[in-house]
């Protein structure tokens, strides 16, 4: 009697924990689902207002939340510097693991992280990817009047200019530079991309790169400047008869760590502009948001308005893909770290270690 | 063209239009009134609204429309109770506050809002005269040229220290100073941020703005046990501030061309105008003893060159699709969602757009102007209310300004930290402008001048813009110097 007593008495406990658990499991998913509800997105961006970064915020901030359960609100904090250092540092230092934080980068921060140093406070490896835009490779203007003297060592050496010095597509100049003895020097510390557009209508630099499609062909129109080169694997949409970086490396294409290093520092280019969250953020939110993101890549007006800011050779990457990605291309051994420290200070660029 | 100006005129003319653009000058006037959010901060908040609408000539009413009016409405605060309204409000305080304290408060708002105008409507007619010539005109400026205006701008620490020029410039040094704190833009290495988070931003400009006048101000009001005006009669002043304007109207077009001027450099910042059009008018008027103690034409000259500055940032625009400013910066994004191709087409295919930007730049700042003029004689009247009353009223209005920017705690302790440095500086006759000007310009000195350097070496000093604006700077100091030694005063009367 006890026994069955007892037994009946387990009974009823198992079923009531396990309808318990169950409404719990419930409640969870319900939490889930209306966490965002009336809630509000910070969304940080490594860039001033209107370069093609924040761009990209802008538009995943207009778009993302419409697939995103409870439809939060979203904001957006513009932090330029650095190539994305003071973005990246502030937003591994204080963005907290709740949904309600996101980091808007561009491939300069994964860069800056694989050239190291000491002001570098962050590891990218660590956020965990949302989702990219890739906007299709850089392409290389330069002054008509000035590309003579390329080729010319006696010639004044033309200039390169950058915000920073660590854009991806300066290592293809860099690389020009040492292996095909190009006559370039670089100039960084503009503020953006807009400053820089000044300068090299200006002739204050004679060579900048940019994705934007359209800014290219703004350029190509008023005829001063052509294309060198596309820092791309295969030539871009619309851009058939540009070679690439590769293609105009020829059989001069350096292999072992010097190629390492060329590529840790170009590669994040193939990222481009990519949302993360901070390191901890529950796996349920973060399902949330990346299936958000591949939902909001389908939509026709986000497609039209993308295709407005990016041109038309655009196109997403899913947050699994992407996190990979920066895995891979933020990887370098020792010997290519040394190497790309090195060829940066032979060519009067930052190298993180001290002030320049 | 003149089929494409009618074109853009009839677009903004709509009541749809009309009724965006009386939206956008009710928030941008909103805004400007109160200190610290400012023009950028809005126009960032209404992008996600903006973005969805079908209609380009709708977006750029109701932008527009914000961005030309948020200096007009600015000069309440920068008036009544020394608080700056905006950045570019912050010259306006030096002779408007001790005209309300003179009980003229009517008078200098009134001579502001008329100035507003005229500076409003310039600027646009600037703007569309210098169409042909947008694009020579925003190439004539490089890197050098840029670093000796920034320097020209600093030479103004000399007209602002009044009697105390040793104080002004140790003010000016400590100004520059403070711009360097925070992570260097080139390389993000950290300069005296010592490891905190919240420093490697720099300091902001509208908390030591906030701090170095609005609070001291409050302290003497409360300490002297008075309201702040001395009289308490509006008398004649809103007439007699109308009056100013025309009686001073050549100074005022003077100062509405050096707004253009300031806001078509893409670089210099909108915060610079108002200083450089202040700076212009004592070292070219004549009678400058009154300079710091309230004279109306220390309130005219910033307040139209700030107006105008709004059509002059619109000319890189226009020309190449480069943003003047980060409100420019911001509409562009809007402009680009709704299918404006902002650069070349600007001036070809879409220039009825032009037109209706141009259109919306004047429109604006008559709705802003009538609008403001409505209010001069109630607002005014808060001179008059007991200083119990309105010392909350200004610190909650600081507060407010300084914490609305990001929401960060660590504002308001900076706040109080300048607040603290502003009292000090008052209290012993040490000059504050000067140190305002030098966060201004400090940044933007140090940037040009790396460039300059690294792109030119020395060479650059023998650019001929370069020599130029050195032959100018040196002109502009050197003829108070002469001007006073014929007699007059060469800069502000009292230390600012």
């Amino acid at each position: 009697m006890n026994l069955r007593l007892r037994l009946s008495h387990l009974g009823v406990a198992f079923i009531a924990t396990f309808l318990w658990s169950m409404d719990s499991v419930d409640a969870i998913a319900q939490g889930n689902k209306n966490f965002y509800q009336g809630k509000t997105i910070k969304i940080l961006v490594s860039s001033n207002p209107g370069g093609g970064t924040d761009a990209a915020a802008r538009v995943v901030a207009r778009f993302l939340p419409k697939y995103i359960p409870g439809n939060p609100q979203t904001i957006i904090q513009n932090m330029p510097g650095g190539g994305g250092t003071i973005a990246n540092n502030y937003f591994y230092a204080n963005a907290k693991p709740d949904g309600l934080w996101l980091f808007q980068d561009s491939s300069s921060g994964l860069g800056n992280f694989s050239r190291g140093g000491s002001h570098i406070k962050y590891d990218p490896r660590e956020n965990l990817a949302v989702g990219s835009i890739t906007r299709g490779g850089s392409l290389m203007m330069v002054s008509k009047a000035a590309k003579p003297r390329l080729m010319d060592p006696k010639a004044k050496q033309v200039v390169v200019g950058d915000s920073d010095g660590i854009r991806t597509w300066v290592s293809t100049l860099v690389w020009a530079a040492e292996y095909l003895g190009w006559n370039a020097r670089f100039v960084y510390g503009y503020p953006g991309t807009q400053e820089l557009q000044l300068a090299l209508r200006t002739g204050e630099i004679d060579i900048w790169g940019t994705s934007n499609a359209k800014l290219v062909r703004d350029f190509m129109k008023e005829g001063k400047h052509e294309i060198l080169f596309q820092h791309e694997e295969v030539r871009r949409p619309g851009f058939k008869d540009v070679p690439t970086f590769v293609e105009v490396l020829g059989e001069k294409k350096p292999k072992g760590a010097s190629w390492e290093a060329y590529l840790a520092w170009s590669g994040p280019n193939e990222i481009d502009k990519f949302l993360v969250a901070p390191r901890g953020t529950p796996d349920a939110t973060m399902a949330n948001l990346r299936q958000a993101f591949v939902q909001m890549a389908k939509d026709e007006e986000f497609k039209r308005q993308a295709t407005n800011f990016f041109g038309d050779a655009w196109r997403t990457r899913t947050g699994e893909k992407t996190q990979v990605m920066i895995r891979e291309v933020t990887t370098i051994s020792q010997e290519a770290q040394d190497f790309l420290t090195k060829i940066r200070k032979k060519y009067g660029l930052p190298t993180g270690e001290k002030r320049q | 063209m003149l089929e494409a100006a009618i074109e853009g005129l009839q677009s903004i003319l709509t009541p749809h239009s009309l009724a965006m653009m009386s939206l956008g000058v009710f928030i941008g006037s909103l805004v400007g009134f109160l200190p610290g959010i400012g023009g950028p901060t809005t126009l960032a908040i209404m992008l996600p609204f903006v973005m969805v609408m079908k209609d380009p000539v709708t977006v750029i009413a109701l932008l527009v429309g914000i961005d030309a009016v948020g200096n007009t409405a600015s000069a309440f605060p920068s008036i009544l109770i020394s608080v700056p309204g905006g950045a570019g409000s912050q010259a306006t305080i030096l002779d408007g506050y001790p005209m309300a304290k003179r009980g003229e408060a009517a008078r200098a708002l009134s001579a502001s809002f008329m100035a507003s105008l005229v500076g409003g409507i310039v600027g646009p007619l600037i703007l569309l005269a210098s169409l042909p010539i947008l694009r020579p005109l925003v190439l004539a400026f490089g890197s050098p040229e840029f670093f000796v205006l920034t320097l020209w701008g600093l030479a103004m620490v000399g007209v602002l220290s009044g009697n105390a020029p040793v104080k002004g410039l140790i003010a000016g040094i400590l100004g520059v100073f403070i711009a360097t704190v925070g992570l260097d833009m080139k390389s993000g290495i950290e300069r005296f941020a010592f490891g905190e988070p919240y420093l490697w931003e720099g300091i902001s400009l509208i908390l030591v703005a906030l701090g170095i006048f609005g609070v001291p101000e409050c302290i003497d009001l409360a300490s002297r046990k008075s309201s702040i005006a001395e009289r308490h009669e509006l008398g004649s002043g809103f007439k007699q501030g109308i009056l100013d304007v025309f009686r001073n109207l050549w100074l005022t077009v003077r100062s509405s061309a050096i707004g253009i001027w300031v806001g078509f450099l893409p670089g210099l910042g909108s915060s610079v105008a108002d200083w450089f059009a202040y700076a212009h008018t004592i070292q070219t008027e004549k009678n400058t003893e009154n300079f710091g103690k309230g004279d109306v034409r220390g309130v005219i000259a910033p307040e139209a060159s700030n107006n105008a500055k709004e059509a002059g940032s619109y000319i890189p625009t226009l020309a190449f699709g480069i943003p003047g400013g980060t409100s420019t910066a911001l509409i562009l994004v809007a402009f680009t969602a709704v299918g404006i191709n902002p650069g070349p087409e600007m001036l070809t295919t879409q220039l009825n757009f032009t037109f209706a930007i141009i259109w919306t730049l004047a429109i604006a700042n008559i709705i802003a102007v009538a609008f403001c003029m409505a209010f001069v004689k109630p607002i005014a009247r808060c001179c008059f209310l007991p200083f119990y009353t309105i010392v909350p009223l200004i610190l909650v209005f600081v507060f407010i300004g300084a914490f609305a920017a990001n929401f960060n705690y660590y504002d308001l302790l900076l706040l109080m930290v300048f607040s603290a440095l502003g009292f000090i500086m008052r209290r012993h006759g040490w000059p504050r402008a000067p140190l305002l000007l030098g966060v201004v310009l400090g940044t933007k000195m140090e940037l040009y001048l790396w460039l300059s350097y690294t792109r030119y070496g020395l060479e650059w000093l023998l650019r001929p813009g370069v020599v130029i604006l050195f032959i100018l700077l040196l002109a502009s100091v050197l003829y108070p110097v002469w001007q006073g030694r014929r007699g007059g005063v060469s800069r502000v009367a009292e230390a600012v």
